[in-house]
């Protein structure tokens, strides 16, 4: 039987979501049969919206409050920089203030290797609000989980999809080994560099353990207390911004979980993004990951 | 050209439109207002025994424009309400605990937002819906549009003229009415945000907007009984928009008071209704509103 991919998965839950529970969808452009990269159903229940991602958001969020469990859809993470405001200070926090929920599945799509309105991803924004559950999904399996999880919970879920992983089918798995130097860690598109890198360390003579993170908030540092108690040293790269972002809060994280141990963080530049190579500021790759396990290995700092 | 206040108090008003409704309505909108004036006048009486019980307390006073509030409640007592700040005469028309609107005031869990907010009043008990913003200033506008296309129920969303006139506001009126959604915005038009009066920050009409935008609208001002026409017209032309020109008495927060009011709507209506023969029922209703105040704020008189 032909696997499904990402964008399989998430057409079809969704789909289900729309016939089964009544649910709704509300996004910009998303009525187009095979909007947002073939990931949106044709569904009456799916809702164009105006063009205001702030109004849009409300919308979702009024649905939501009403009972029916909604999706908001922005086909670019950095339209999120309008839409956040309604789920940051309404949405994540109305169950505590005055006990309804506004249970909204936030599918924000990032990319890489587009212009500066396009291509930004912006998690980490959201790691820093109360009431808000933070996801960087890159497999089905993982995306699922997302899923299930909101399904169960009365709160936003934000959930960071990447293009880069619609067409991917399989499932990661972290990779350890005996003697490891360097643990890398890596979130959204950055995870499907980390394979490569580990193979050019090791073609060096080097051995490097692999870590796949999906759930960044909450983030569940105990998980790795054992493999950075055996190998204090880690980098994590992320596919957005480094600074006061989610590699840093997470490298953070890790130390604090492993007295001794030291995690660096990596990730774009604090720079704009660019469609001209020139000016890319790209996820790391592969190699750009071996350099900076290569310069903390070497040097002690990246 | 300065705009004389009897203009605006009388804007689009109806004459003896009061003789349109019957004894039990007129005195069910005039106990609403009364109540409203009582439990804020019974505040500011705390306030000027000892200035402490409201110290670090956010009271956004609705005494002047209590009309609205007062009305809606009484003509749609189980709609589904998203208000704002301010909204206080909504609150009680409706019939929410006095107890936990107090307690909200006065930051104690058990307000009716668990003392949390102090400033804005969620409700949902007893078959009353109030939904309340808690980030951005008519954010409840989209919130509700949002409601009333999930729930196809009939929803009214309440603000004042500064948040009406919001960016997403403004999308929330387009989407109402390309979806034909089953909402009434009403906008108390106080003629300030905070305090920046109108003209100084647009030069259009909201009513007008939202007429641009395919909603039913009607620009007028708060004499109770013209409003409740124009809210029974508009009932069967949603969605729709009624801008009501209202008063502020007090300071956009706290108990201050710039200038005296323009025009005072209570005290109108009161003669109102003397005119028309209740002025008996009229003052047993003050007073019992009072005694209903005065022993809800007994401990911190």
């Amino acid at each position: 039987m032909e696997k499904l991919t990402l964008r399989d998965i998430i057409r079809e839950t969704t789909n289900k979501h729309l016939c089964e529970n009544n649910g709704m969808l509300f996004g910009e452009c998303v009525k187009d049969p095979g909007g947002v990269s073939n990931t949106i159903p044709v569904h009456e229940n799916v809702i164009d919206t105006p063009m205001s991602e702030t109004a849009a958001a409300d919308f979702a969020i009024g649905a939501a409050l009403s009972g029916r469990r909604s999706i908001y859809v922005v086909r670019f993470q950095n339209f999120m920089l309008m839409g956040a405001s309604p789920f940051i200070s309404f949405a994540s926090v109305v169950k505590g203030i005055y006990g309804k929920s506004a249970p909204v599945f936030i599918r924000a799509v990032g990319c890489d290797k587009l212009d500066c309105n396009h291509a930004d991803i912006l998690h980490s924004m959201f790691m820093h609000f109360s009431g808000m559950k933070v996801c960087a999904p890159m497999t089905p399996g993982e995306w699922l989980n997302a899923w299930e999880t909101f399904m169960q919970e009365e709160q936003p879920l934000f959930c960071s999809e990447h293009r880069d992983a619609f067409n991917v089918t399989d499932e990661t798995q972290d990779e350890i080994c005996e003697d490891a130097q360097i643990n890398l860690f890596g979130i959204s598109k950055a995870r499907q560099s980390l394979s490569e890198a580990k193979y050019i360390l090791n073609k060096i003579g080097i051995k490097a353990n692999i870590f796949h993170i999906a759930w960044l908030k909450p983030f569940n540092a105990e998980k790795y207390i054992e493999v950075l108690r055996k190998t204090p040293l880690g980098l994590v790269t992320d596919a957005g911004r480094v600074i006061c972002g989610a590699p840093e809060h997470i490298a953070y994280e890790l130390m604090h979980a492993v007295p001794g141990s030291i995690v660096y963080a990596n990730g774009i530049e604090d720079s704009p993004k660019s469609k001209n190579p020139k000016f890319y500021n790209a996820v790391p790759d592969a190699q750009l990951i071996v350099d900076k396990a290569l310069s903390i290995l070497t040097n002690g700092r990246m | 050209m300065k705009i004389k206040p009897e203009a605006i108090r009388d804007l689009n008003v109806q004459p003896d439109s009061i003789q349109s409704f019957t004894k039990d309505k007129i005195l069910a909108v005039f106990k609403n207002m009364a109540r409203l004036r009582k439990f804020e006048q019974v505040i500011l009486e705390c306030n000027q025994k000892n200035c402490e019980t409201f110290k670090n307390k956010v009271i956004h006073m609705v005494t002047g424009q209590e009309v609205t509030g007062s009305v809606l409640a009484e003509m749609y007592p189980k709609y589904h309400y998203f208000a704002g700040h301010r909204c206080a005469d909504l609150y009680l028309g409706l019939g929410a605990s006095t107890q936990e609107l107090r307690d909200e005031i006065m930051y104690l869990d058990s307000g009716c937002m668990n003392g949390t907010q102090g400033a804005q009043f969620a409700y949902h008990k007893d078959g009353i819906t109030i939904h309340t913003n808690t980030g951005f200033i008519g954010e409840q506008l989209p919130l509700a549009a949002g409601y009333a296309l999930a729930s196809e129920q009939k929803t009214i969303a309440i603000c004042g003229d500064g948040a009406a006139e919001e960016d997403y506001a403004l999308q929330t009126y387009g989407f109402a009415a390309t979806h034909k959604l089953p909402i009434l915005f009403v906008v108390n038009d106080n003629n300030l945000s905070v305090l920046s009066p109108k003209e100084n920050r647009r030069s259009w009409n909201i009513a007008k907007v939202a007429e641009g935008f395919g909603l039913a609208s009607a620009d007028v001002a708060d004499d109770p009984w013209t409003l409740m026409k124009v809210f029974s017209y508009m009932e069967t032309r949603l969605p729709a928009l009624v801008n009501v020109r209202v008063n502020r008495n007090y300071w956009h927060i706290g108990f201050g008071i710039d200038n005296p009011p323009l025009w005072d709507r209570y005290a109108i209506v009161k003669q109102q209704i003397s005119e028309i023969g209740y002025e008996y029922e009229t003052c047993e209703i003050e007073q019992n509103a009072e005694i209903e105040m005065r022993e809800l704020w007994r401990e911190y008189l």
